[in-house]
């Protein structure tokens, strides 16, 4: 186990590496130009040059690359190029808000869609099945932005029960992670559902039953292990989503999550900002994996990587 | 825990439940569709959040909203000679961070702003300034590099704003996140994407504003604020969409302001002269007449906006009449004038001349409001006339590259066929709008129309002189623009507000100048 784990952790350096290559790369071949969104459309050309000059946009790509590499080695992420303060500052607080949103919305979903996907599957054909099967239809399909403003209506602007936009309150969390929890919910319960009822069919569970075990014991402890390994890889690949900006329900809520700040970002060619942005969810979405993994080996013993 | 304990904590809880609710009466919280990046004027002169620096920093003069001067840091001026305005200050003042505000720091702030070595942006704001000089204590000269008919007016620009420069010169950019002015509010709080917080100045020179706590909330979503305006999260929305005006200005506990923006919107052509359709002069008439701008800002822009009738906003000073009616028939005469037919191509009838179509691109930058149902409707009204027209709309950043390469002769005629532009000077007198649009030398000359005679009206206009020479001249410029049919008119921009009724002291300003300090609550 020890060498695997750092067997995983060495495998994501060159992840990462590829990953900053990508961004530069994006940036430099993209079109627009930095230059112009600093100094707005009055600049004079000659002063515009100058800033090319000074930011060393003048240079050949691969210069331009190795003096990125060279600071992100020494943990400098740059200046922005649109607010001009160093872009940890910049990022730090939307990191913040984004993994506070990723939490709650974790727990939002595994709390809808595990619990739900059960029912389902030891009810299976029943009317329980029927309904939460119709009604998570409708929650993988409805798209946030109309999940998020019906939301919006009903709790903020009908019932008054949560604020309507930022982060005034404790629960102004609330209702942005529910509206990408019913969304991940609906598919995790599905997901469940499916798995749960695969490991059902299996012959050490009709022996569970038959050595008279209590039903919940054999459909919690016995079934429900066995049918995690699925349920906890596309929780982990959800978290990932959600670490990496929830745009769409960032922008109906306004919460200061990484998302809106990338976007904006991207509008403007800030691009010490975006590929700071863009490493540090990689290197999120990598940890959220090697935990998964990790989890994997933990559910099933038999699992273990070369 | 025993009843004595329980008892205290209860008085505890409602007692600071009674102290939050008295501090909320005095504060005013304000929606707001996008954040500066910067609260030094010097980084960030976007317009759409000058309003909020304005809290902060403050300029000599201001514009009321029917357009006079205000004295506002400078209590009186006058011309000394061609080139120079002698400002006498306002005494007693002083920034936030306690540095007095003098005519040193009149001069500092120049010094900082026209600084070669760095990148300010609000120099770009005041091109024909050059500098400023100490008189005496209160007394500071300003000086232009010629004589300059609108030197006034760029006294009073939202960009500008006379900062505490003396402190931005010792930190540097971190006065981007600790801004020092001279204004009724100083930063409190400013957290990033989602709110600033700012409290009454207790040394402002106008007296202490009488709102204790003033908060800006980045609101993207123009649904969001609206429905947070409703239930009294918020007080005043800056912008509200046009759709949701008449519904909020029927409830009771709303109150709907509007101010014309003196920001004319047109669909300028490429006057390049190699250009192969709108180099001829009778197929931009054509299309100026194909084109119904009452129905854009009637039916889709609805209180945003008004029918534009000339080059300039209506409500600036050197605006004329010079109309684009709205006549098909008139268009098409002109187009068999000048040898084009009406041909067949698949299920459309399209102008023809020599095998060429009437056919082009609108391109449209994505930044303005609701630009996308205009371009359509533009689109559609042109293929009923018998124009194929395609939309292509692009994003800020090329919006600049295009206006860059256009500068620097690398792309002419190939930038595009039709281009969506406001004109974005914001003065009360109109001639640097025309300026920076039109003239040869203009700095946002993205039409690349070069007209000799109108440089020189225009000039004559912007020199110092007789208003009624002045306005002479503007006339003479705008019908120029009129007669080569510069652009296709659409419409002046209006701003839209919307305020809960208990917030007294409120008006809309065609140039957004906001006066928080007047405001109260009942």
């Amino acid at each position: 186990m020890g060498t695997y784990v750092v067997k995983r952790v060495l495998q994501i350096i060159p992840v990462l590496i590829g990953i900053t290559f990508l961004a530069f790369l994006v940036f430099y071949f993209g079109p627009g130009d930095p230059v112009l969104m600093i100094l707005g459309e009055h600049a004079s050309p000659e002063l515009i040059e100058r800033e090319r000059t000074r930011l060393g946009l003048d240079q050949p790509m691969l210069v331009q690359y190795a003096r990125f590499l060279g600071n992100l080695a020494q943990g400098d992420l740059g200046i922005s190029y649109r607010s001009r303060e160093p872009v940890t500052s910049v990022i730090a607080p939307a990191l913040r808000a984004t993994v506070i949103l990723a939490i709650v919305t974790m727990l939002f979903t595994a709390l809808i869609g595990i619990p739900t996907g059960i029912l389902a599957a030891t009810n299976r054909g029943g009317v329980v099945d029927q309904v939460t099967m119709s009604v998570t239809m409708v929650g993988v399909s409805a798209p946030a932005f109309f999940v998020g403003i019906l939301l919006l209506l009903v709790f903020s602007y009908q019932l008054r029960w949560f604020p309507a936009s930022g982060m005034r309150d404790w629960n102004s969390v609330v209702l942005p992670a529910l509206t990408i929890a019913l969304h991940f919910g609906a598919m995790l319960a599905r997901m469940t559902r499916s798995a749960m009822l695969e490991v059902l069919g299996e012959d050490y569970i009709r022996t569970a039953k038959s050595k008279g075990l209590a039903r919940r014991v054999v459909e919690y402890k016995h079934a429900l292990r066995n049918a995690a390994l699925p349920v906890v890889t596309l929780l982990g690949l959800q978290a990932g989503h959600v670490l990496g900006g929830a745009v769409v329900a960032e922008t109906i809520f306004a919460w200061p999550g990484l998302g809106r700040l990338l976007l904006n970002g991207i509008i403007w060619r800030d691009a010490p900002l975006v590929q700071a942005g863009v490493i540090i969810i990689a290197f999120m979405f990598s940890v959220v994996t090697f935990f998964v993994d990790i989890v994997y080996s933990w559910l099933n013993p038999t699992i273990r990587y070369g | 825990m025993d009843a004595r304990t329980l008892k205290r904590l209860l008085i505890a809880v409602a007692t600071l439940a009674l102290l939050t609710a008295a501090s909320a009466s005095n504060t005013l919280a304000v929606a707001w569709h996008s954040e500066p990046v910067s609260l030094d004027p010097h980084y960030d002169t976007s317009g759409s959040i000058m309003p909020i620096q304005r809290a902060i920093h403050e300029p000599l003069i201001k514009l009321s909203a029917d357009m006079e001067y205000i004295p506002w840091l400078a209590e009186s001026w006058e011309q000394i000679d061609e080139t120079t305005y002698r400002f006498s200050l306002r005494q007693g003042v002083t920034y936030h961070s306690g540095n007095p505000f003098n005519a040193e720091a009149v001069v500092a702030f120049f010094d900082r702003t026209f600084d070669e070595a760095d990148t300010g942006r609000q120099r770009g704001w005041i091109p024909d300034i050059i500098g400023a000089q100490v008189v005496d204590e209160y007394t500071v000269d300003i000086m232009s590099a010629g004589p300059h008919a609108t030197f006034l007016d760029d006294m009073t620009r939202i960009h500008i704003h006379i900062t505490d420069a003396v402190l931005a010169n010792e930190i540097g950019e971190r006065h981007g996140s600790e801004p020092s002015g001279t204004g009724p509010y100083m930063l409190d709080e400013w957290r990033r994407g989602e709110m600033i917080r700012m409290t009454a100045n207790p040394d402002y020179w106008g007296g202490v504003p009488a709102i204790e706590t003033l908060e800006f909330y980045f609101i993207p979503e123009a649904t969001t604020a609206v429905g947070a305006l409703e239930v009294g999260e918020i007080d005043i929305v800056w912008e509200v969409p046009p759709h949701e005006a008449a519904r909020l200005g029927a409830l009771p506990e709303i109150e709907i302001h509007t101010a014309s923006t003196a920001r004319p919107m047109m669909y300028h052509f490429n006057h390049h002269p190699d250009h192969p359709l709108f180099s001829d002069l009778a197929v931009r008439k054509a299309i100026t007449y194909a084109i119904d701008n009452d129905v854009i800002a009637d039916v889709i822009l609805g209180d945003m906006a008004d029918p534009l009738r000339g080059f300039l906003g209506s409500n600036t000073w050197g605006f004329f009449e010079f109309d684009q009616p709205f006549d098909p028939e008139r268009g098409a005469e002109i187009l068999r004038e000048a040898g084009w037919e009406l041909g067949q191509v698949g299920q459309y009838d399209v102008w023809m001349k020599d095998g060429q179509r009437l056919q082009f691109t609108l391109t449209h930058p994505n930044f303005w409001p609701r630009q996308a149902e205009v371009a359509e409707q533009v689109q559609a009204q042109l293929a009923a006339f018998g124009a194929l027209v395609s939309i292509n709309t692009i994003d800020r950043a090329l919006h600049w590259d295009i206006l860059n390469h256009i500068r620097t002769g690398v792309e002419g005629v190939a930038a595009f066929d039709m281009y969506f532009l406001g004109n974005g000077q914001r003065t009360r007198d109109g001639g640097p709008n025309l300026q920076d649009t039109y003239a040869s030398w203009g700095i946002t000359n993205l039409v690349q129309w070069n007209n000799p005679e109108f440089d020189e009206y225009l000039s004559q206009g912007l020199s110092p002189g007789p208003e009624e020479e002045r306005l002479a001249a503007y006339r003479e410029a705008q019908r120029l623009l009129h007669e080569h049919a510069v652009a296709a008119q659409l419409y002046e921009v209006n701003l839209i507000q919307a305020v809960r009724s208990d917030v007294v002291g409120f008006e809309a300003h065609p140039m957004e100048e906001p006066f928080w300090e007047r405001l109260t609550k009942q």
